[in-house]
């Protein structure tokens, strides 16, 4: 029972729940898959005593992104396919060969850079501060002004949002008093 | 009739989602299905389908004696077997010459009054519990629903299912000491619409459920043969108490409760029920005030057989016009019977009052129609 | 194999997994001798100790009930419907038992057996625990979507949509409303919050906290599908929801979920807003804390029990205009507010200064309750009738 063990489950939890929802053509089952992958993602930052990123792992991906994808699916009609059906088509294997490729180009780099600890365990990382202290501090001195940006850029999305679901429902409305 | 439009935008195509309420539903007031199909939660439309308590009432009526019929007039509306008893005896009255003794009128005036204030607090109970309100003010009502019932049990042997009346009087007279009995439930009964009026009129969450849900135009009523309680939340002065002045309604004052607006809510067919408690209370004081001894039963003979005729009888029951109608061949047995049943009748505006509203709204639509299973499919 | 550690965290966590269990057994017996009375009744009265040796049965004021009920659901059928997704069906009251069970390890529940030394006990007391708590119970939804999409039934789906659409609005004014009680003590950690509040300082005195207590437990209630926003399992309406389809030990389980999710929530708004553990006499005897903390959980309870009896239900429309227009505001006008009072009450450490900040700041946010109250308010009002002679 140490932290290698624990890698080592979470990490399976989350290569199988990631296969499972490719795989499945149940849609909702392959959201449920997906959910577990990110669980099991959650794990492994929680493992790396990172546990903000933890948390929000949990908060936007398995709360609020899981939902969004699971409205959108009762939204369609065609909630089952056949699992006997596969999605097979003719240039997998090159497909899977580039993106293969792509993958190692983008990470050998940065693998081979940073320089590994031997029998590194996360407890000789440990901080001083906790995560999510840090976290915030930096995020009000140094990072204000993208934060604000930030900000705003999301409120006018939801305002965006808030217009185009008003503009359907005025248009409805003319429609019966027509 | 109102019409619904499914919203299509470019290239989003919605389903719609039909479900049948019932059957087995706990809001539909015994075995009645609503098919409806949705539209997210709005209801698009709604198919009411009943006949599954069907007793045939009617057709059993014309094979046995007049009298016979009596008590499973009870079995119709089984919140309200006095006023249906009633209903019976009047059309029946009608074939023959007869004389109905006056405290058998006062008699009949106090059940039937009696059986008002029974239906419509209950009725104010199941229709808050349909808001969802866990059944506290169904209990409520409940407990003064007993008292009165326990009346009934003294005057007639049976809680429910009377059986109390006869054509020209009523099958037995009250037990010493009933009348002062009910004096004092009647006496006791304001103190407690006051308590429940105020946890329930004024209540925010009952009156932004109620109000605009579930309209019903007072043309649309009128065209519909819409009575009782849910013709007058709709705003038409029409009670059959003030028409037809039946038994002695004429002897006593009460006001009609109504609508001032010209389309009537769930709000409106609430309120007005409760109004109509009062006065049912007035009418009830009244009627125990005038009551004197004298005999109960007129001079009917033994064998109720009536020449070739035919007869309508008909009384404002709690929820509406309960009418009889009888075809009387000249023997023992009537040849026709039908019973006009104002829960069915009322129930026909379901669908009107339902489409474009939502699924819980539809639910209370059906509470403040107030039908009972039993009158409905009869 | 480390023991020790094994053995501390058996110490945390068995606690937790006795007493909010034997609380549910109690509860769900008080909310029925509860309702019974505020409805005229009497509610269960018969079972207790079932043929004693002095002959007879025993009934202790029926609080034999949870367990006869608890056995009466272990031994029903287990029903699955006919096209029912099989896994998911048995999965939905697992997954919905499981937050509720592990957020209830944030809570700061001292016992005297723990002392601050072990730190695996700490291990639960994370920097961001407040934060922790608001995305495992945002799991509870998916087990609700599990169970309506996996029954097969149009009132489970209905029930389904209907607890999502509903738990994820009300979160934001949940979330909101916990925020200021995080900004004021600077820590999102539940341990901390609660020390900042030792001393009768508790945040529900102060007028922002007060507005941030209510709003959180108005949310709350939504959030535990309880009356009156108890529409994910109207049973008037769409017969018992997202669980229409459960039955036996799964039903148990989900009703189980439910109860412990309602402990785990008001122990969250008992530590954010009412002192946690504070009370009279925690100085002199430090293990009052966790008795205190749970005497409050059963208050919050209670009138959650209360609401239940007397109120009637929301429509989905208003339950939704209620969270958006009305919670939304009033949560983020409150943060400022809190906000503002904190800077005045640092710059300036003079109790009269102090006073007018919480004068002024009652009355602005009083205001605000009411001006919005006046915009969004449905335009009813009671009526009156004409009569006919």
């Amino acid at each position: 029972m140490n932290e290698v063990t624990a890698f080592w489950i979470l990490a399976a939890i989350s290569v199988i729940g990631a296969l499972v929802a490719v795989r499945k053509r149940n849609l909702v089952h392959g959201v449920f898959a997906l959910l577990v992958f990110f669980a099991g993602l959650a794990g492994l930052f929680l493992l790396l005593l990172a546990e903000f990123i933890a948390v929000v792992q949990i908060l936007v991906y398995a709360g609020a992104v899981g939902i969004l994808i699971l409205f959108a699916i009762m939204l369609t009609d065609r909630v089952t396919g056949k699992d006997a059906f596969r999605v097979t088509s003719r240039g997998s294997f090159w497909g899977a060969i580039i993106a293969l490729a792509v993958f190692l180009v983008i990470l050998l780099p940065t693998i081979r850079e940073i320089p590994l600890i031997e029998n590194a365990t996360p407890k000789d990382m440990i901080v001083e501060q906790s995560s999510v202290k840090e976290l915030g501090t930096k995020l009000i001195e140094p990072y204000i002004v993208t934060i604000e940006v930030l900000a705003l850029l999301l409120t006018a999305a939801l305002i965006g949002a808030v217009t185009a679901a008003q503009g359907g429902r005025a248009s409805e409305k003319g429609e019966n008093t027509e | 009739m109102p019409n619904y439009e499914l919203i299509q935008q470019d290239g989003l195509e919605t389903s719609l989602l039909e479900v049948s309420m019932g059957p087995h539903h706990p809001s539909t007031h015994g075995v009645f299905r609503m098919d409806v199909k949705l539209d997210g939660e709005t209801v698009v439309d709604l198919k009411p389908v009943f006949g599954y308590l069907h007793r045939n009432h009617e057709k059993l009526a014309e094979a046995m004696s007049y009298l016979a019929s009596m008590p499973f007039t009870d079995r119709l509306d089984y919140f309200n077997s006095m006023t249906n008893n009633w209903a019976y005896a009047l059309a029946a009255e009608q074939l023959i010459e007869i004389e109905i003794p006056e405290r058998a009128e006062y008699l009949r005036v106090i059940m039937s009054e009696l059986t008002r204030l029974v239906n419509h607090v209950s009725l104010v109970g199941f229709f808050v519990n349909d808001l969802g309100a866990l059944g506290t003010p169904l209990l409520y009502a409940f407990r003064e629903r007993e008292k009165i019932l326990d009346l009934f049990e003294q005057a007639s042997g049976a809680r429910m299912m009377c059986n109390y009346f006869r054509f020209g009087g009523l099958r037995c007279d009250v037990p010493e000491g009933w009348l002062d009995r009910t004096r004092e439930v009647v006496d006791r009964f304001p103190k407690f619409l006051d308590e429940y009026e105020k946890l329930l009129c004024e209540n925010e969450i009952i009156l932004s459920r109620t109000q605009g849900v579930g309209n019903l135009s007072k043309e649309l009523a009128i065209n519909a043969g819409i009575t009782g309680p849910m013709l007058r939340a709709s705003g038409v002065n029409y009670d059959i108490r003030k028409v037809d002045n039946y038994g002695i309604y004429d002897r006593f004052k009460f006001r009609v409760p109504y609508s001032k607006g010209k389309v009537g809510d769930c709000y409106d067919r609430f309120m007005v029920r409760m109004l109509e408690m009062r006065e049912s209370i007035e009418i009830l004081k009244q009627a125990l005030d005038g009551i004197e001894a004298g005999p109960i039963m007129g001079n009917a003979g033994k064998v109720f057989k009536p020449a070739k005729a035919e007869a309508y009888g008909r009384v404002e029951a709690p929820k509406g016009e309960l009418g009889f109608y009888l075809v009387a061949d000249g023997t023992t047995q009537p040849y026709r019977y039908r019973v006009r049943p104002p829960s069915f009748i009322n129930l026909t505006v379901l669908q009107d009052m339902c489409i474009g509203q939502q699924v819980a709204d539809a639910v209370i639509i059906l509470g403040s129609i107030d039908i009972v299973l039993g009158e409905v499919d009869r | 194999m480390n023991w020790e550690l094994i053995g501390d965290i058996l110490l945390a966590t068995v606690p937790l997994l006795v007493i909010f269990p034997s609380m549910f057994a109690l509860t769900t017996w008080v909310e029925r001798k509860a309702l019974a009375r505020i409805q005229n009744r009497i509610g269960p009265n018969k079972v207790g100790v079932p043929l004693t040796p002095y002959g007879g049965n025993l009934s202790l004021f029926g609080l034999g009930q949870p367990a006869a009920d608890g056995i009466k659901m272990l031994f029903k059928e287990n029903i699955v419907p006919t096209g029912a997704d099989r896994l998911f069906h048995l999965l939905a009251p697992i997954l919905s038992l499981i937050p509720a069970m592990l957020v209830l390890c944030f809570l700061p529940l001292e016992f005297p057996w723990l002392n601050g030394e072990q730190n695996s006990v700490k291990a639960f007391m994370l920097d961001g625990a407040v934060i922790f708590f608001f995305a495992i119970t945002g799991l509870n939804t998916l087990a609700v979507f599990m169970a309506g999409w996996a029954s097969r039934n149009k009132y489970s789906l209905l029930g389904g949509m209907r607890a999502i659409a509903q738990m994820v609005s009300y979160e934001i004014p949940l979330v909101l409303s916990a925020v200021v009680v995080v900004m004021i003590v600077g820590s999102l950690n539940a341990a901390e919050i609660a020390e900042a509040q030792a001393g009768w300082n508790w945040y529900v005195f102060q007028p922002w906290g007060l507005a941030a207590f209510v709003i959180f437990f108005i949310a709350a209630l939504a959030e535990t599908n309880r009356s009156p926003f108890d529409l994910p399992e109207a049973e008037s309406e769409i017969i018992a929801g997202y669980f229409t389809e459960y039955s036996g030990f799964k039903f148990a389980l989900f009703f189980l979920g439910e109860y412990i999710a309602m402990f785990a929530i008001s122990g969250l708004a008992v530590t954010l807003f009412l002192g946690a553990g504070g009370g009279p006499g925690v100085e002199a005897l430090p293990w009052l804390k966790v008795i205190w903390f749970l005497a409050k959980v059963c208050i919050l309870i209670g009138v959650m029990i209360w609401l239940r009896g007397t109120l009637p239900r929301l429509r989905v429309d208003q339950l939704m205009g209620f969270a958006w227009k009305f919670l939304l505001p009033l949560s983020i006008l409150n943060i400022f507010i809190a906000g503002f009072a904190w800077h005045a009450k640092k710059a300036n450490e003079g109790t009269a200064v102090s006073v007018i900040v919480w004068v002024a700041a009652l009355i602005i946010l009083y205001a605000a309750a009411k001006g919005l109250d006046h915009v969004n308010r449905a335009k009813v009002k009671p009526r009156t009738y004409q009569y006919g002679e």
